[in-house]
């Protein structure tokens, strides 16, 4: 199939194809979703070589489980599951996830791993640090704020979206957003003072 | 309505995710109340700023990689296949 024909599918139909052995129909897959997995697992990771990794073991775990996708679903919402999945589970393996995932998590916690990043007076932040800033302080919430915030306001999702994502309760995701916010809120005070 | 109750209608106004009648409650809270009125403030300059976040790219070769490692994968069955297309792939990129 030349990749001209893949902009009339929809992706499930595209999955559909690929279930049918239609390979290169997985190409126009990954062609869709490239960019969305890997800047998820950058946001969520902060690091372009795991980044790649994760969005690279992502599509490699879709081709395998394709045949599981019921194509009455959505496979954007199945998709950046199976990667946000990947990007926890690498977070919860990571040596310095100073936080337990299930625990709460208290302002005050979050305001000791902030405390030693530097804060920069105002005159001084230049563009390009107060994005680093910023980064920063979303990859010191706990690894499961993180992901709907970065759902939320960097791929512009739905409360809706995020919870077939999530496959949580719309209230919970509004919990974890409105409690991620206010965290950063407090911890760039500073830069919007 | 006190602040602390007011403060998931803050919140969810952000996300335009409010019924005319919790917005009309808002409002009214907030005409009188500084603190609200500078919280929301805040916090809506820091969703700007995290929605500023530039895209990143991932690397060119990212799909013949991904289709490699497919390949490598698939040893047995499809490998014809994934071969075939690998070359067809390839063959596109520059």
């Amino acid at each position: 199939m030349s990749s001209n024909l893949w902009l009339n599918l929809t992706d499930e139909e595209l999955a559909a194809q690929v279930q049918r052995g239609d390979l290169t129909a997985f190409t126009g897959l990954v062609e869709r979703y490239k960019d969305r997995l890997y800047n998820l697992g950058y946001r969520m990771l902060r690091n372009p070589s795991d980044a790649e990794e994760i969005a690279q073991e992502a599509f490699l775990h879709v081709f395998r489980a394709i045949q599981s996708f019921q194509t009455d679903q959505r496979f954007s919402a199945w998709c950046y599951r199976i990667a946000s999945n990947l990007c926890i589970d690498r977070l919860r393996r990571r040596p310095d996830t100073r936080v337990s995932l299930d625990e709460p998590v208290t302002s005050s916690d979050l305001y000791f791993q902030l405390a030693d990043t530097n804060p920069l007076p105002d005159a001084q932040v230049e563009a390009g640090e107060l994005r680093e800033e910023i980064q920063r302080a979303i990859g010191a919430l706990p690894p499961k704020y993180r992901l709907v915030v970065v759902f939320r306001h960097v791929d512009d999702l739905s409360y809706e979206e995020i919870a077939q994502i999530t496959e949580l309760p719309m209230g919970t995701v509004k919990t974890r957003l409105f409690r991620a916010r206010e965290i950063l809120r407090r911890s760039l005070e500073h830069i919007t003072r | 309505m006190r602040c602390n109750q007011i403060h998931r209608l803050r919140q969810a106004y952000l996300d335009d995710a409010l019924s005319p009648d919790e917005e009309r409650q808002l409002e009214r809270h907030l005409r009188g109340c500084v603190f609200c009125r500078k919280r929301l403030v805040d916090m809506a300059r820091v969703i700007n700023r995290i929605s500023d976040a530039k895209p990143v790219a991932p690397s060119a070769d990212f799909t013949r990689r991904l289709l490699e490692k497919l390949g490598r994968d698939e040893a047995t069955g499809r490998d014809n296949h994934l071969a075939e297309l690998l070359r067809e792939i390839t063959r596109r990129e520059p």
